[in-house]
């Protein structure tokens, strides 16, 4: 399988005056591949740097040092404009919280990130069809606000996938919903990787884990404890 | 400190420490608009204080009496000093007035003036105390104190002869209402009267400070009574000091409108930002009220310690600002107290008082109703609120511009941002709307100031003059816009000799560069029914040559017939107030027995307390044929000749007997209104732009989690400050179409009206100042401010780092 994501000794510390100080590093020496189509939980108490890894891979954040690599990009070396267009291109972002702009209507979520690439026409059509995959066409024109958690999580899911991005990242995806709604978001990444999407998901809930990612990478204190295949159970010791 | 006031204060102390940017901005603002308050209101203040200043430190004469002493004896002066009401009196003082010779010293030559000479044997008293300014006074037969105010040059060792005997100027003074041209001791005034200075032979001088003397009608009695302490016929002349000080005042009255105008935008534009900042500064606080609330603060705790954390920076600004504010005013000021030779001029106490006051007044009040808001809400609603505000408003609008395919998509979500807050576009609006307004009739005031005094004066188009060499200089027999208010007795220029014109014509002939040249004459006669408020009507008579070259624009009519069989003239707007005539009606100029009736041809552009009257050398000689003839020749040079290497070279070809001038086209009073002008503007301009910058800064701090998800859906630095800068720029765009329309009308309000004050209408140019292109170009204005107020904050929400954003509540 070929590599999609590869760190490379990537190490996070926040800045030691700041308000994120908490003397460790956040992401200690960490090295990893993920590879095309792969699906990838990333599980670890809170604090132990998870959510850090899944910024740092998504150019939403910088190693303090080790390199970061996204298909041809080595991201940590990119600018912030230039971290921008690669987040634009090949990387689809879902939130705990949806992170969708209230004032904004379901559509006019959906299409942002294309519109900020400055392809709005044709990514019209893309999220028509993105909206009936995702079973809210019908909830098109309402605002954010008066959708369930659900739906707020599947038009998040819209948003990250308008674009076509290689990678998808989610934070949390089923956080802020009850189980059953957690269940049916699974279900639907879970169908988008069968599609060939590649997905990294960062969790709590070994459920998820399990039921919906083929590799789960345990962090403690910002390491990597374990890389395993989901419900093997053994670590996978060809994954650096 | 007990245990709650301390709490208190702590509290204020944290909140200024985790709010530093806001800290500075509510300082900033309060520190600006307390300093263009200060300035405006200072200047507004010196309108009238310099002069009262003046006459109460000098004990200035309420009232100056000419007595005719053949008449009044001795016995009935000393009566008339005891009059009902009189508080101080000073004389009699033997006075007398003669024509003089004046020869200043390395200067070769002599003028003539007349001149009005006291005798007084020290310069203090308990009447118009009068201050010495440089030399000595008068400690000898031969010597003489010269007026600052007169027209002997000050300098000291100057001659004056008069009546066969030379005073030599050992000192300059100043009498605050112009009692006299020059003092001499009493012993001296018998040889300059020629034997009628005497008490008791000749004139005598009275002058009166009363009990009751605020208002013209109590004058009027004042001098009622006096006149009746004396014997019929006695009082030759009587002076009030309200004349004298209209007379100063009215230098300064064409500048009161737009100070008055350029003030009240500054104050209200200071107001309004301060208003919106500090509430603003509070509603952005409320996070922090709910948390102190929910640790044991109770409302009125809470509302003491918001009231703190405005009121240190507000404190620190204001009294900033009042420094800054009297640190600005000072070269105005400077300005002011030399034209009235009162010393050092500073913004009044008052003002340095008030004007800090009524900021922090406001600025607590500002900041009170939002605290007691917020000190009125549970804990956790305050919390809740004031944690990452989400936009009620504006959605409509952000439906509608999404839309905009075609439009970059940060343009339209910026565009989208003032329909979220429109209580807070609206103050932003009408800042940026004042700030626009401001830079609008600025510009076009400097540029009607411009045509007034450069391009429509006859200095400008005349601007090199020709004269016989004076001591004295060579007067302003050209004309032109620019007169002080000074009550002056002026001087009469002496007439050319045929070989000296001869010899001018002939050297201007052969002079490169020469375009064209008028002669002119001039003369000052007193016309019946003529106010001489402030001297004779000044006739002017251009000859040899078309006298619209002279470039004094017409306000309407054209100008006179140069033939000298036409009895024409053109005259200025006083002369038609004070005349109650009009162009085409006809008017005797009865002078003596020389009556001469004249069509008025059109009524000139010249800005005076005197009445002007323009016409042709022969219409002048008819109406008074002692007039001194031709004293000066004006030359237009022709374009792109130097007129200063015009003169110089004109100097040469004639000699140092003549007197050669080069116009400055900049004058004192040019320089300092624009400089006053640009300064108030940049004042209110930078009080707007810190009103956006707050504005923007807070929108920021509102937006940063949006302004994160943005950037993590692929937003680019640059597109973030264009998103940024949208959001406010068109509320600046709006602000400055509005404000064009808006500061021409305030353009064609003041300039009327300054010119008004300057007993004159105007011509059409002097206020169609903006061009279509200049419109465009401000139109932009509100543009200009909003961008260079949101620069900044946009800055740094183009440069926040993507995840630290997202973690933003």
């Amino acid at each position: 399988m070929d590599t999609l994501v590869q760190l490379e000794k990537v190490t996070k510390r926040y800045d030691s005056s700041g308000p994120d100080s908490a003397g460790a590093p956040a992401v200690d020496n960490v090295s990893t591949r993920i590879g095309h189509g792969e699906a990838v939980a990333i599980m670890g108490p809170s604090g132990s740097g998870k959510s850090t890894l899944l910024n740092l891979i998504a150019g939403l954040d910088r190693p303090t040092s080790g390199a970061v690599h996204v298909g041809d990009e080595r991201v940590d070396k990119l600018s912030e404009a230039g971290a921008a267009r690669f987040r634009r291109r090949q990387v689809g972002m879902i939130f705990q919280f949806f992170n969708l702009l209230d004032d904004m209507t379901v559509i006019d979520n959906i299409l942002l990130p294309a519109q900020l690439a400055g392809r709005s026409r044709q990514a019209r059509r893309r999220a028509d069809e993105l909206l009936d995959t995702l079973r809210i066409g019908h909830r098109r024109d309402a605002y954010p606000a008066r959708l369930s958690g659900g739906e707020r999580q599947r038009v998040a899911i819209a948003r990250a996938l308008i674009n076509d991005p290689g990678l998808l990242v989610a934070d949390e995806p089923t956080g802020a919903v009850d189980s059953a709604t957690g269940d049916e978001i699974g279900r639907l990444l879970l169908e988008l990787n069968a599609a060939g999407q590649t997905l990294i998901v960062v969790t709590h809930s070994p459920e998820l884990a399990r039921r919906y990612a083929r590799r789960v990478i345990h962090i403690a204190d910002g390491q990597i404890a374990s890389d395993t295949l989901a419900g093997h159970g053994a670590p996978d010791g060809a994954r650096p | 400190m007990n245990g709650g006031l301390g709490a208190v204060v702590r509290a204020a102390g944290g909140g200024l420490g985790s709010r530093r940017l806001q800290t500075v901005i509510i300082g900033l603002v309060v520190l600006a608009a307390t300093a263009a308050s200060t300035l405006a209101l200072g200047l507004l203040a010196d309108v009238h204080s310099p002069f009262d200043h003046a006459f109460a430190q000098q004990n200035g004469a309420h009232v100056a009496v000419t007595v005719d002493t053949s008449v009044a004896s001795p016995a009935q002066l000393a009566a008339a000093t005891r009059v009902s009401g009189v508080t101080a009196v000073a004389g009699p003082f033997a006075l007398a007035s003669e024509s003089a010779a004046i020869t200043v010293p390395g200067t070769p030559g002599s003028g003539t003036t007349r001149l009005t000479f006291v005798a007084r044997s020290v310069p203090s008293g308990p009447v118009d105390d009068i201050t010495l300014r440089q030399g000595h006074w008068a400690a000898a037969g031969n010597q003489a104190v010269v007026s600052v105010t007169g027209s002997v040059p000050s300098q000291l060792g100057t001659t004056i002869t008069v009546g066969g005997q030379a005073l030599t100027v050992v000192g300059t003074a100043d009498s605050v209402t112009n009692t006299a041209d020059a003092w001499v001791l009493p012993a001296e005034m018998p040889a300059i009267a020629g034997g009628g200075g005497q008490a008791g032979t000749g004139q005598a001088q009275l002058l009166y400070r009363f009990a009751s003397s605020a208002t013209s009608s109590a004058i009027a009695a004042d001098i009622g009574a006096i006149r009746a302490a004396l014997p019929p016929g006695s009082v030759q002349a009587t002076a009030d000091y309200l004349t004298v000080r209209q007379s100063e005042q009215s230098g300064v009255a064409p500048w009161v409108p737009f100070i008055v105008a350029m003030g009240v935008i500054a104050l209200v534009i200071s107001s309004l930002i301060v208003v919106n900042v500090v509430g603003g500064a509070v509603v952005a606080g409320t996070t922090r009220i709910g948390v102190l609330k929910s640790i044991g603060f109770t409302p009125g705790q809470v509302i003491g310690a918001y009231l703190l954390l405005v009121g240190v920076p507000a404190v620190i600004g204001a009294l900033a600002g009042v420094i800054c504010g009297d640190l600005v005013a000072v070269p105005f000021n400077q300005e002011t107290a030399q034209l009235y030779q009162v010393g050092a001029l500073g913004v009044p106490f008052w003002v340095d008082l008030a004007v800090p006051a009524a900021v922090l007044a406001l600025t607590l009040a500002a900041a009170a109703g939002p605290a007691l808001r917020a000190g009125q809400m549970s804990p956790a609603v305050a919390i809740a609120t004031g944690r990452a505000p989400r936009p009620k408003r504006g959605f409509a609008a952000q439906r509608a511009l999404g839309r905009l395919t075609r439009v970059p998509r940060p343009v339209t979500l910026g565009f989208a941002s003032p329909a979220a807050r429109p209580g807070r576009t609206l103050i932003t609006l009408v800042a940026v709307l004042f700030g626009a307004v401001a830079v609008t009739f600025g510009v076009g005031l400097a540029i009607s100031l411009n045509r007034v005094f450069t391009e429509i004066s006859a200095a400008s188009h005349l601007p090199v003059t020709v004269s016989e060499h004076s001591p004295l200089g060579p007067g302003n027999p050209s004309g032109g816009a620019s007169q002080k208010g000074k009550v002056s007795i002026g001087v009469v220029a002496g007439g050319l000799a045929a070989a000296q014109q001869q010899a001018i014509i002939t050297a201007v002939g052969k002079q490169p560069g020469t375009l064209h040249y008028l002669t002119v004459s001039t003369d000052s006669l007193s016309l019946p029914g003529v106010s001489e408020a402030a001297g004779p009507v000044q006739f002017t008579a251009y000859g040899h040559g078309d006298p619209g070259w002279s470039g004094i624009a017409l306000i309407s009519g054209r100008w006179y017939a140069s033939s000298p069989a036409v009895r024409e003239a053109d005259v200025n707007t006083l002369f038609l107030t004070d005349t109650g005539t009009s162009v085409g009606d006809s008017f005797t100029i009865a002078n003596g027995r020389h009556a001469v009736t004249v069509r008025i041809a059109g009524e000139v552009f010249v800005p005076s307390n005197s009445a002007a009257v323009y016409t042709s050398p022969a219409t002048l000689s008819a109406v008074d044929p002692a007039a001194s003839g031709v004293g000066q020749y004006a030359i237009a040079v022709q374009p792109g000749v130097k007129p200063q290497a015009y003169a110089n070279q004109l100097q040469a070809a004639l000699g140092g007997n003549y007197e050669i001038r080069a116009s400055n086209k900049t004058t004192t009073e040019i320089v300092a209104i624009t400089t006053l002008a640009t300064l108030l503007t940049l004042l209110i301009v930078s009080v707007a732009g810190l009103g956006v910058l707050n504005t923007v800064a807070l929108q920021v701090r509102e937006r940063a989690r949006d302004i994160g998800i943005f950037k993590a859906l692929g937003m680019t630095p640059r597109q973030a400050l264009t998103f940024v800068t949208c959001s406010v720029g068109i509320t600046g765009l709006a602000a400055g179409i509005i404000a064009v329309p808006a500061g021409i009308a305030l353009h064609h309000g003041v300039i009327p009206a300054m010119v008004h004050a300057a007993n004159s209408g105007y011509p059409p140019n002097v206020i169609s100042v903006y061009s279509l292109p200049e419109i465009a170009a401000l139109a932009l204005a509100g543009l200009a401010i909003a961008l260079a107020g949101a620069l900044a904050p946009a800055s740094w929400a183009a440069g926040s780092r993507t995840a630290t954003a997202l973690r933003t509540e």
